[in-house]
């Protein structure tokens, strides 16, 4: 393993480790209240007894356990993996508006998923992480080789035109799909706008093993990326097989990405915000922004969810919408100020 | 003497097929024939499979189509298992989207449509006067009734209207007061993790009302004035209705049993939160049997209310 | 070569004779398609009865609709709305001087979208002329919010702020779409795929105007056009008012891709499309350039129209989808031929 950041300083060790151990709290503060609320008030006490004294005949406990834990357990890993996605993409494409949605990886997903469903007539979950998967790929090196067979190279700019064509050519794709077909649009017009309701652990313990050989790739190939972000050249001076660390994070990447849209659909510009606060406090040291992108990516994600349950109570909003909501304007934000 | 008859016959023809009359549809009062030879549906469930069941003379109608497969008339395959060839009805496109042209071909002297289609009305009238029926402003049987009257096929209606309100007189008969009891449609949304509850349902909601059932409380607060509400799963044991039915459809994969596993797979153990499934008054129904415009379907919801409600309530229920 | 001056020298251009061999030749190919567009489709008829139909002898009163309101209205709007967005893509493609620029990419397509199916989903009882109204107004608003947000951002800032807009836009759209009753729903979906099955005479008139203005407008500009896609320094060097100019134009693109989408629903990639394929065929002058633009892009929404309506009939595929299917991969294969960098 190749390290290539500079040694830290004692303290900044202590202040970093310090700030994951924040960031620890705080997602727990958010998986509990992510829990303690939704359509039916429960006492706080109710719901910790749901939590330490289980008993399934009363439905309060049933509400915790069978449907606000599995939600929240949602929220978190795919609020971890989108972040991840989004730091590992931003990191060694050097661009910093790189997210899953916006490079066309989850029009691919969702493309596959909407073909899975129609055609295949699947209705079990258990392989839709795994066709989301194929299909975020093709569509993802897809937009990487336009990209980077473009004048100039895989380019910001490049970068996201190339996934912006993509979506777009996937996108009249599953319009002809649902205009033909008013059934799956039906069953499926919920989950293309991304939301976490409706899911049950069964779902998770599909994804999760993917989630976690992807997480974990991406906690080992971090001090990589800091260097890849510093540039090709000084990344393969510093002895890394740049081709080949590229795939392999090309590959967290897609599986990343797409167990959280097999989970929760396209949910947008998680992978786009969360580094970027991440990087503004941590700098560009990608062994500290992997872990705090997981971390604040999942409570980032829990919060949004309690709002989404909270702002029209008893209604829902869709988790996809208030995303898009919090996140678009950041990215217009990003486009101002970092874009020369 | 035969050929004296014959021209009658043609002129009396000819004479019928010339007269037009007014009636009022959404987009002002619109002259219509007065006995339309050559309709033209356009939705199946809702328009075509009445129209089919009033013996109107439909010569086009639009369907639903799978990649690959030959084209249905939902409603009219579920309930009578025929198709546009069957019928000598022509395919004119799928729903929403029709193809004018065709339709033009068909030449036909009335077409009918819903308010919320989307095709162009000024083509439509172009062809031939075009009857739009307001959904939001007519009931189920008011706009049964209403397909029959602009089709000239009143008759039809009022003669299987009059045996269905035989057999909804013969089930009151049956209970000693349908108000006390009540019954209710709500379908799990496992998508969304979410109970979607209606106060109308179709051919189901028609019937409940004509016995005199009432809605719950709950489905009658949560609704309002609308057709239908979606509350979330964690309310579920608010569902209140002495009988809860639910529909499944075959027509996608479903069998009796699929609703049962879309609440399981929300929530395990959630009969014992709803009183009606606990006591064994859960009862899930044949979707597009108990909700498409049909005679038909309402037979068959009639049928479910006898045999579920009629027959069991004052033996196990009536306390 | 040819030389044209009109307006007392206000407006002269000169034409290359392969500028102008093309220009007829495509002409020519629209006639063609026009004449295939008028004779064919679900209603069967052969082209003397189409010819008879329109010197004014129909054989059946329906040979006369289908000709006369059908089939020519569509014909001519698909022919006058392609012309509106490659005129509004040449010139959003001349003032962000990037080549990648569509009115579909910067939120124009997405603002009418988002104000549409509010309409269908939420107002159902307005007519289709509110429609046509909002969707105006709704991407009107969307292109003035990016221009705002954008401030005096260079082309790059703008494309990508309207990759931004259209993103968070089509959020809301689509959860508009998954909360409204399904059968609004659906009806909202075929018009977001871009139909022109609902053309008119009266959008054949506000069109021709209106592409007619717009032609006018840009022939009079055309000598400032060159010079601006040089760079902002090059042209003012050159003695070009870039600001006055650079407004007019951005707000008369706007406003053509506006109301093109108003009328007919988004279109992708037209814009975007059209110019392209000019370049690729000749290196000419701006007014030559945009007069053949307007034509391919008249040519490319009327061939889709055709096909969507012919192919599968009558099952109906929209416009909009197929200038998507064949917009995209295009759209790769520009930015993959592109000699200088992006």
């Amino acid at each position: 393993m190749t390290s290539t950041a500079q040694p830290h300083s004692a303290s900044k060790l202590a202040y970093s480790s310090l700030g994951l151990l924040i960031g620890l709290a705080v997602l727990i503060v958010f998986f509990v209240w992510h829990i303690s609320v939704g359509a039916k008030s429960l006492e706080f006490s109710t719901v910790l007894q749901a939590l330490f004294q289980y008993d399934d005949s009363q439905f309060s406990h049933m509400i915790v356990r069978e449907l606000r834990m599995p939600r929240a357990l949602i929220a978190l890993v795919v609020g971890a993996s989108l972040s991840v996605a989004g730091a590992l993409m931003q990191g060694v494409t050097r661009n910093p508006l790189a997210d899953p949605g916006l490079l066309g990886l989850m029009s691919g997903a969702a493309l596959a998923a909407v073909l899975a469903v129609t055609y295949i007539g699947m209705h079990t979950m258990a392989w839709l992480p795994l066709i989301a998967a194929m299909g975020a790929l093709l569509s993802a090196l897809l937009v990487w080789l336009v990209a980077s067979a473009a004048p100039g190279g895989a380019t910001p700019l490049s970068l996201t035109l190339s996934g912006a064509a993509i979506s777009g050519f996937i996108g009249a794709i599953i319009s002809i799909i649902h205009l033909l077909n008013q059934d799956t649009f039906e069953s499926l017009r919920g989950w293309l706008v991304g939301s976490l309701s409706g899911r049950d652990l069964q779902e998770l313990y599909w994804s999760l093993p993917w989630m976690i050989v992807g997480l974990v790739g991406a906690v080992v190939l971090a001090p990589s990326v800091t260097a890849l972000a510093m540039g090709d050249e000084s990344a393969a001076g510093l002895g890394i097989n740049v081709v080949k660390r590229k795939a392999q994070l090309l590959i967290c990447v897609v599986i990343l990405t797409a167990s959280s849209v097999a989970l929760a659909g396209p949910l947008g510009f998680i992978g786009l915000v969360i580094p970027h606060v991440v990087r503004m406090f941590m700098g560009s040291d990608y062994r500290w922004i992997v872990p705090y992108s997981a971390i604040f990516g999942a409570a980032y994600l829990l919060g949004i969810d309690v709002l989404a349950r909270l702002l029209m109570r008893p209604q829902e909003i869709a988790t996809g919408l208030l995303t898009a909501i919090v996140g678009a304007p950041l990215l217009i934000y990003l486009v101002r100020v970092r874009i020369k | 003497m035969k050929s004296i008859i014959a021209l009658f016959l043609t002129l009396v023809t000819a004479i019928s097929l010339a007269q037009t009359r007014t009636v009022a549809s959404y987009q002002g009062e619109i002259e219509i024939p007065a006995n339309p030879q050559r309709i033209v549906a356009l939705l199946d469930h809702m328009i075509m499979l009445p129209l089919y069941e009033l013996d109107a003379n439909v010569v086009g109608s639009v369907g639903r189509q799978w990649e690959g497969q030959e084209p249905y008339i939902r409603g009219v395959r579920a309930l009578y298992q025929q198709n546009f060839a069957d019928l000598g009805v022509e395919f004119v496109g799928t729903a929403f989207s029709a193809d004018i042209e065709k339709i033009t071909a068909l030449n036909p002297d009335l077409i009918i449509t819903y308010n919320f289609g989307s095709e162009s009305l000024e083509q439509l009238e172009a062809i031939a006067p075009t009857y739009v029926i307001d959904a939001d402003k007519y009931s189920y049987m008011e706009r049964f009734e209403l397909l029959a009257e602009v089709t000239n096929t009143t008759d039809v209606f009022n003669a299987k209207k009059a045996h269905y309100d035989e057999r909804v007189a013969e089930i009151q008969a049956w209970l000693t007061n349908p108000a006390d009891i009540s019954v209710a449609m709500a379908m799990p949304r496992p998508d969304s993790a979410e109970i979607t509850l209606y106060r109308d349902y179709g051919a189901f909601s028609q019937v409940a009302n004509d016995i005199g059932f009432s809605l719950p409380a709950f489905f009658a607060e949560q609704i309002g004035e609308s057709a239908s509400a979606k509350i979330s799963i964690e309310d579920l044991a608010s569902i209140d209705a002495d009988y809860l039915f639910d529909t499944f459809e075959p027509n996608r994969g479903d069998t009796a049993t699929s609703t049962i596993e879309r609440y399981n797979s929300m929530i395990p153990n959630w009969c014992e939160a709803v009183e009606a499934c606990r006591e064994g008054r859960y009862i899930p129904l044949r979707r597009t049997d108990s909700f498409s415009m049909s005679f038909k379907a309402l037979d068959y919801v009639l049928a479910q209310f006898a045999t579920h409600i009629a027959a069991r309530h004052e033996l196990y229920f009536n306390e | 070569m040819v030389v044209i001056r009109l307006f007392n020298e206000a407006f002269s251009t000169r034409f290359r004779p392969i500028g102008l061999t093309l220009m007829l030749a495509g002409l020519l190919i629209w006639l063609g398609l026009v004449a295939a567009s008028a004779s064919l489709g679900s209603f069967n008829m052969n082209l003397a009865e189409v010819w008879q139909t329109v010197i004014g002898n129909a054989p059946s009163a329906q040979h006369e609709l289908v000709v006369w309101e059908f089939r020519l209205p569509r014909t001519l709007v698909a022919g006058l709305v392609g012309a509106l967005f490659a005129l509004s893509g040449a010139m959003l493609q001349n003032l962000t001087r990037n080549s990648l620029a569509d009115p579909s990419l910067v939120g124009i397509s997405q603002g009418a979208a988002l104000a549409v199916v509010t309409m269908v989903i939420v107002f159902p009882e307005v007519s289709g002329y509110w429609r046509e109204v909002s969707a105006f107004a709704g991407s009107l608003l969307v292109a003035l919010a990016i221009r705002v947000v954008a401030g005096k951002g260079n082309s790059l800032k703008f494309i990508l702020m309207g990759i931004g807009m259209a993103a968070l836009v089509s959020a809301i759209t689509s959860a508009m779409l998954t909360y409204g009753d399904i059968d609004r729903a659906m009806s909202a979906l075929a018009w977001l795929a871009g139909s022109i099955n609902s053309a008119t005479w009266s959008d054949v008139k506000i069109l021709s105007v209106a592409t007619a203005a717009l032609l006018i407008l840009y022939l009079v500009q055309a000598r400032s056009m060159s010079p601006m896609s040089l760079g902002h320094e090059a042209s003012v060097g050159l003695g070009v008012n870039i600001n006055m100019l650079a407004t007019t134009q951005l707000v008369t693109s706007v406003l053509a891709a506006a109301l093109a989408t108003a009328v007919v629903g988004p279109l992708g990639f037209v814009g975007l499309l059209a110019p392209h394929i000019t370049r690729t065929m000749v290196k000419t002058g701006p007014a030559n350039f945009l007069l053949l633009t307007a034509l391919n892009g008249a040519l490319l929404v009327l061939f889709a129209d055709l096909v969507g309506r012919t192919l599968f009939a009558p099952v109906q595929i929209a416009a909009g989808l197929l200038t998507s299917l064949i917009g995209a991969p295009f759209f790769i294969w520009l930015m993959l031929s592109r000699k200088s960098q992006l």
